[in-house]
């Protein structure tokens, strides 16, 4: 009995010597005897041990709590980590979440958002039904109403204004197959005006990248990171916004002693677990890493070998990297010029190391800098290609790659084949459409090959406050799938939604779009989540996986498909449009796969990733490989590009150790196969250097991509597919064998050089490193940079704003903060404020501060006291809504659909600035005043 | 009952009645959910008297474990079996009734000390219901008695503020208290001698002290146990305190339920009519001016 | 007979609150009660860490001990539960537990606290295994299942570790061998004064 065996208060902390240790047999000498051989074990095998042992009685067959019920897979739809999920269901009801063990990437974990998935589907806060504003209230319409008279509006705006009057904000959320339907609905409606999420997240990591080496995604995979001996995260809060990817991250910590380095402005959870951690200032990642590059020329630390065969533009980057010398460095980024020296010797004798990088280092007007900067690094590094090496890109949303690689996106056809005339030919082809016909649904030929409105910057079509290039402005929105508060100044975007004549809201939940639109011009249209549908998505790792559905939508949603389905339908070209899909989604996937030739879609068939996901369990946790069963000697997810329905996935992108058909790849030959620089005057071979080529291929050294196999085409348009084959056969690459390249002369900073932010702390470093001349048509808008970087910003807006993630909510915050148990763990906006930052200005933990940026905008947040943050910088998480300007929104919601937790939009706040290139938003890194509420 | 008269008691457990309504009423208090402005003076009232000290949790436990249960064990039978043996060998003090009795209590008096009494044996015997709980399986019963604790204490707290401030002049210490207690009242003895006590001899006054200032104790250190309103090792102090109060208490009641209905015979009648004999006055009550 | 315990490894946890949601929503654990709570020191500073925290299945429990209606019990496995048909609310399990793991719900009479509920090791409760009374009363019976509880099986790093002592030991052992004493902590990188 308990009561006997009490501790007397006279004790000590230490165990009463009666008593049972946990470990009777183990004595402390015992300990040194244990070998050191072993990893660290398994959760898999470590779970097995502790149920067997746990058992208490055993479930009879068909027992248990949820009789008769049956296993779904899932991925879960918050990041793109995507990690598995088990759905039990018992008669058509979804009745908990089980652990998903066998998946190679999760073994079952989760974060508190994957943990709650089902309350995606339980949740109260739903959107229950198509709603419409009328008189200011909401009314609710059948979905027939509601698809009548949204097409019917949208047809009348065509009709009057033009195709270009409407603009599409798709999503990153919806499966590869909705994705690659979104894209295909703007084409066929007659416009480019179509973005998503991927534009204001690593849209310039995707130009940064594939303009270095071809491909602009993740090249290795999260769970190669267990085998880097250096783990380097720049602007990547990964334990907060990719937890579960920290269970591989920190294997490499324990067990290569692999030093995590962590460069943010901000000491975060990640920097919590950092051996080194490097404060920077925001904004300055391209002069830090330049300065890394400089170190390791400099003193001789560079994989000369690999630069010599598979490096081109090295001595023209050279002689910029030279500028960046630890003393220069430390004046640009406040950190030491030792400490630069000592980071890029550590990087140096700890190879292979990777590179991860996240929003810190994207959103900057000089984003598709900041990430050639680091992709240069790791070039000279010798790091690409190698396991445990890499650029490892952890994207956002569950789907954003997916949606990316179907490029909803305003400056491309699916699969990155651009707007040229050929793209279009090409996708003609595959949608079996006449070209003629469907040059006919543009307002002009000029409007079919110009990009369009970005997500970032779409609103300037309504309200106009800078110049637009379109022959008319806009009069319609369509959200599917996609917050508003994800977008900067969004003091401007809710203008502009009050001045449109339609905004149509297709959305599991409200989002703050229906409570910002104050105006008679809403409807919504409830679509279901991602678990009450089936379909495809890939995740950061390029890796395939298939949704199956756990429930029917629930209360009146309709799955993507079906609305897709009844637009279209009204629009008047079904016929065309669904000419090859019966099927639905599998039919999609095949289609999509058949067009994206360019990222090798095409392998992926939907039985092949099925088999995949059928068989989790057969797939070895450190290399991705299927061992023994169904899917034997594949990779995981068949990671693109998957050349054919034959080959095995490609694991890890340019690594030529492996022959192509067993996922072996070079650098792409994308950029010509010689280059005369203009800075130096120098004639490069772009091609790869002799004997350096994946092992069987025919041609032993650098070569073209392939064309003329089917005459009149090359690789990315022989739908065929015998180029490929061809190109397989010969144990080469479809796309060449080319050098990466440093220096990008299609991009205005040939080589990646330091420029102040627009809005910047420092007038000094404005005046040796000022940003980029005014741009009169970037993406139909006149984007301001000379004329806005002023140097007396700092004068009335002395604090630099930075924004990030809470590992508690995703996004714009519409899903999760409807998730009661989440909303109980973040219920409050903030702004984290240095402790002398906050005595300074009087303002104690918990009080409430109002927040004003250079362009308008101010809200009012609770301050929390924290030393994460330096003295000048003030860090606000961007996921809240339903609070606009001090006021709250809450009656603006439909009723019973309020989240459990509301908030000022941090986006209200953000600054004015774009990246040249891609029109990122510069939310990274601004300006703001703060003041007692 | 005069009421002009008795304006001085009445007019301060009115107020005080009032408050309490309003108190109990309004939903902030009874629903404590823990540390909010309400509570936060609370907590600084507690740590003057508390410090800042940590370390409670094992005196808590072992104490909790195993102590309270035996020192109320033994309080329940030693105090009675030692108060039977007084009956048995020296008995119940017996007075004529010749005379013109001597008014003792008023009404409000009494009507105060019976709600008083009344509330005050619910808390002995609710709390008891707690203290030995698994003897009675607990559950919704327990549970119960621990409601009927929480009005018990208010109401006993109203009533016994209003005896407080009735009789505080007649309660306080006095030389000849000393006197009465080496005698232990002449309750030793079956002579009847003149004992020195005014209107109250030092026993009513040791038991008037505890009840009050110690019911006091008992209804703040059970207000932080029923509210947790309070650091967790203030609110151990606090279960400390109250268990080892409460065991005080219990003794004394006993002792004050042999006093009051055995020790003198009829004694009882004095709190019900609110008069003594004289015989009796003159004895047990021998510096009392009439 | 296996003894059942938990072990939260500090250098992994990076506070995502897996664990604590992942109990709330498998138990269905109402808003205001929190069975597993993670808390985090020294927040912004090098040396932050992270513990996730729920009743510790003492074996020598102290709540037991206290408890005045000997509503909490103990497992032969070690898992410590309580009957909330027993417990009256007084919360002297509270005060004994070096943890906060008891929590209570309010709203009873006169807002008086309502029976304990605390983590339940995923071993459900007193009543018939998988009823509908152990569902609403306790949340899920796991280990009945042979299956591991919730928080630790969906811990994002496997910083949570839950199970038979004796392998769970096993398991952390290795991982502090595997780390040495500290990536980079005393190595010849550090050695006078490199670093």
């Amino acid at each position: 009995m308990a009561r006997k065996k009490l501790i007397t208060p006279s004790s000590t902390g230490s165990s009463p010597g009666a008593r049972m240790t946990l470990n009777p047999g183990m004595a402390r000498r015992s300990f040194l005897k244990l070998s050191a051989a072993t990893a660290a074990l398994t959760g898999a095998a470590m779970t097995t041990r502790m149920t067997t042992a746990a058992r208490a009685e055993t479930v009879k067959k068909g027992g248990g709590p949820y009789p008769g019920s049956k296993m779904v897979k899932t991925i879960c739809t918050h990041c793109s980590v995507a990690c598995g999920i088990k759905a039990e269901v018992q008669n058509g009801v979804w009745v908990r979440q089980e652990v998903a063990q066998d998946h190679p990437l999760s073994r079952g974990s989760h974060c508190c958002k994957g943990a709650s998935a089902i309350d995606m589907v339980t949740s109260e806060k739903r959107l229950k039904s198509p709603m419409k504003k009328v008189n200011g209230k909401w009314q609710k319409i059948s979905w027939k109403q509601a698809l009548d008279e949204v097409s019917a509006k949208l047809l009348d705006i065509r009709e009057k204004d033009g195709p270009d009057a409407v603009h599409w904000n798709g999503s990153a959320k919806v499966s590869n197959e909705m994705a690659y339907l979104q894209r295909k609905l703007a084409a066929f409606w007659g416009t480019n005006n179509i973005d998503h999420q991927a534009r204001i997240c690593h849209s310039t990591t995707v130009a940064g990248v594939a303009n270095t080496w071809g491909y602009g995604a993740m090249t290795n995979s999260v769970n190669d990171i267990r085998h880097s001996k250096l783990i380097f995260m720049i602007g990547s809060n990964a334990a907060e916004a990719h937890p579960v990817a920290l269970q591989h991250l920190l294997h490499a910590k324990e067990v290569n002693n692999a030093p995590l380095i962590v460069v943010d402005p901000r000491f975060t959870k990640t920097a919590a677990k950092a051996t080194d951690y490097v404060r920077i200032r925001s904004g300055t990642d391209t002069a830090f890493i330049m300065g890394l590059i400089h170190e390791i020329i400099e003193n001789d630390w560079y994989d000369k070998e690999f630069v010599r065969t598979r490096v081109a533009g090295f001595p023209e980057m050279r002689s910029v990297a030279r500028e960046y010398t630890p003393a220069k460095v430390e004046e640009v980024t406040g950190v030491a010029a030792a400490e630069v020296t000592r980071i890029a010797k550590l990087m140096a004798t700890h190879r292979p190391g990777t590179v991860v990088w996240c929003m810190g280092g994207t959103q900057h007007s000089i984003g598709s800098s900041n990430t050639r900067a680091y992709c240069i690094l790791q070039l000279v590094l010798g790091n690409m290609g190698v396991s445990g090496g890499g650029a490892n890109i952890f994207r956002g949303h569950d789907n954003v790659q997916g949606a990316t690689d179907m490029c909803v996106l305003s400056h491309s056809l699916p699969a990155y084949y651009g707007l040229k005339d050929g793209s279009w030919k090409h996708w003609c082809r595959v949608w079996d459409v006449d070209y003629e016909w469907m040059k006919s649904r543009f307002h002009s030929k000029e409007y079919m090959n110009k990009k369009g409105f970005t997500l970032g910057r779409w609103y300037e079509g309504a309200i106009q406050e800078d110049k637009i290039t379109q022959y008319t402005p806009l009069k319609a929105v369509v959200f599917w799938g996609c917050a508003s508060n994800s977008q900067s100044q969004y003091h401007k975007l809710k203008k502009a939604l009050d001045m449109l004549d339609l905004v149509v809201i297709i959305d599991p939940f409200p989002t703050m779009t229906a409570a910002a639109a104050e105006k008679d011009n809403v409807y919504l249209l409830p679509c279901s989540s991602q678990y009450e549908t089936s379909g495809s998505l890939t995740s950061t790792s390029r890796q395939f996986q298939w949704r199956y559905k756990v429930v029917d939508p629930v209360h009146d949603s309709r799955d993507d498909y079906w609305i897709m389905n009844e637009l279209v339908k009204r629009f008047g070209f079904a016929d065309k449009f669904y000419k090859n899909i019966k099927q639905v989604p599998e039919d999609i996937t095949r289609e999509l796969g058949r067009g994206s030739l360019t990222i090798g879609y095409n392998g992926q068939t939907p039985e092949r990733i099925k088999k995949h996901t059928d068989n989790w369990h057969t797939f070895d946790i450190d290399t991705m490989q299927a061992k023994g069963g169904p899917c034997n000697g594949e990779y995981y997810g068949l990671p693109w590009p998957c050349w054919t329905e034959e080959h095995p996935g490609t694991p890890i992108l340019y690594d030529i150790s492996k022959p192509v058909a067993k996922g072996g790849l070079p650098f792409r030959a994308r950029f010509g196969t010689s280059k005369t620089y203009d800075m130096s005057g120098r004639t490069e071979d772009l091609l790869a250097a002799k004997g350096v080529a994946n092992p069987g291929s025919e041609v032993m050294g650098g070569y073209p991509e392939f064309k003329d196999v089917v005459p009149g085409t090359n690789w990315k348009t022989d739908l065929s597919q015998k180029t490929l084959k061809e190109a397989i056969k010969r144990g080469m690459a479809p796309f060449g064998n080319a050098r990466a390249r440093c220096v990008v002369w299609n991009f205005p900073d040939q080589v990646p050089i330091h420029r102040e932010p627009l809005h910047s702390p420092r007038p000094d470093m404005i005046a040796k490193y000022p940003t980029y001349k005014d741009k009169p048509d970037h993406y139909r808008v006149f984007t301001r940079y000379r004329s806005e970087q002023k140097a007396d910003w700092v004068k009335k807006f002395p604090l630099i704003l930075t924004t990030g993630r809470m590992v508690e909510y995703m996004g714009g915050g519409a899903e999760t903060r409807s998730n009661k148990y989440l909303a109980e763990l973040a219920p409050h906006m903030y702004a984290e404020i240095n402790i002398v930052t906050a005595n300074n200005y009087g303002i104690r933990n918990g009080e409430q501060i109002w927040i004003e940026s250079p362009n308008g905008g101010k809200i009012k947040v609770m301050a929390k006291v924290t030393d994460r943050v330096d003295e000048q910088t003030i860090f606000l998480p961007f996921h809240f809504g339903g609070e606009f300007m001090g006021r709250s929104l809450a009656a603006n919601y439909p009723e019973g659909t309020v989240p459990y937790a509301l908030g000022e939009a941090a986006n209200v706040v953000t600054n004015y600035g774009y990246d040249i290139v891609t029109q990122m938003q510069e939310t990274k890194t601004g300006l703001c005043k703060i003041s007692k509420a | 009952m005069n009421i002009k008269k008795n304006f001085r008691v009445i007019l301060p457990v009115g107020v005080l009645a009032l408050a309490a309504v309003a108190w109990a009423g309004s939903p902030q208090i009874l629903q404590p959910a823990g540390p909010g402005p309400s509570t936060a003076s609370f907590t600084a009232i507690n740590k003057v008297f508390t410090g800042d000290w940590q370390q409670y949790g094992q005196l808590f436990t072992s104490w909790q474990g195993g102590l309270f249960n035996r020192i109320f064990l033994l309080i329940l039978t030693i105090v009675p079996v030692v108060f039977l043996l007084h009956y048995i060998i020296i008995g119940a003090k017996s007075f004529s009734h010749a005379g013109t009795p001597i008014k003792f209590f008023g009404i409000l008096t009494r009507f105060l000390h019976w709600l008083a009494a009344l509330s005050f044996s619910l808390l002995v015997i609710t709390g008891l219901m707690v203290v030995f709980g698994k003897f009675i399986g607990g559950g919704p019963l327990v549970m119960s008695g621990r409601s009927v604790h929480l009005i018990a204490a208010i109401v006993f707290c109203l009533s016994a503020a209003g005896l407080f401030l009735i009789w505080l002049k007649d309660m306080l210490p006095m030389p000849h208290d000393i006197l009465w207690l080496l005698i232990m009242g002449g309750y030793l003895s079956k002579k009847k001698k003149p004992v020195p006590a005014g209107k109250f001899n030092a026993g009513q006054k040791v038991w008037f002290w505890l009840a009050t200032v110690g019911g006091g104790i008992m209804a703040w250190s059970g207000y932080t146990l029923y509210s947790f309103a309070a650091p967790v090792d203030q609110i151990r102090q606090m279960a400390i305190l109250h268990n080892l109060l409460a065991a005080g208490l219990v003794a004394f009641f006993i002792i004050h339920l042999y006093m009051s209905l055995f020790a003198v015979k009829g004694a009882i009648s004095s709190m019900l009519t609110g008069y003594k004999s004289r015989e009796e006055v003159a004895i047990m009550h021998s510096r009392y001016k009439i | 007979m296996a003894r059942m315990k938990f072990l939260c490894d500090v250098e992994r946890c990076i506070d995502c609150n897996g664990c604590v949601v992942a109990c709330k929503e498998g138990n269905q654990v109402p808003v205001g009660i929190n069975r597993r709570r993670v808390i985090t020191i020294g927040e912004g500073k090098p040396g932050e860490k992270s513990i996730s925290v729920a009743c510790m299945h003492c074996s020598d429990a102290p709540c037991i001990a206290v408890c005045p209606v000997d509503a909490i019990y103990q497992r032969e496995d070690g898992i410590v539960l309580v009957n909330k048909k027993t417990c009256i609310g007084c919360g002297y399990c509270f005060m004994a537990c070096p943890f906060g793991a008891p929590q209570f719900p309010s709203g009873k009479v006169f807002g008086a606290r309502g029976a304990m509920d605390k983590c339940t090791f995923c071993a459900g409760g007193p009543e018939k295994t998988f009823s509908d009374e152990e569902k609403q009363l306790y949340g899920q019976n796991r280990i009945a299942e042979g299956k591991v509880p919730l928080c630790a099986a969906m811990c994002a790093t496997k910083a949570l570790m839950a199970g038979d002592a004796n392998v769970i030991a096993d398991a952390y052992r290795k991982r502090v061998f595997a780390r040495g004493s500290g990536a980079n902590a005393w190595g010849w990188d550090r050695a006078y004064g490199k670093k």
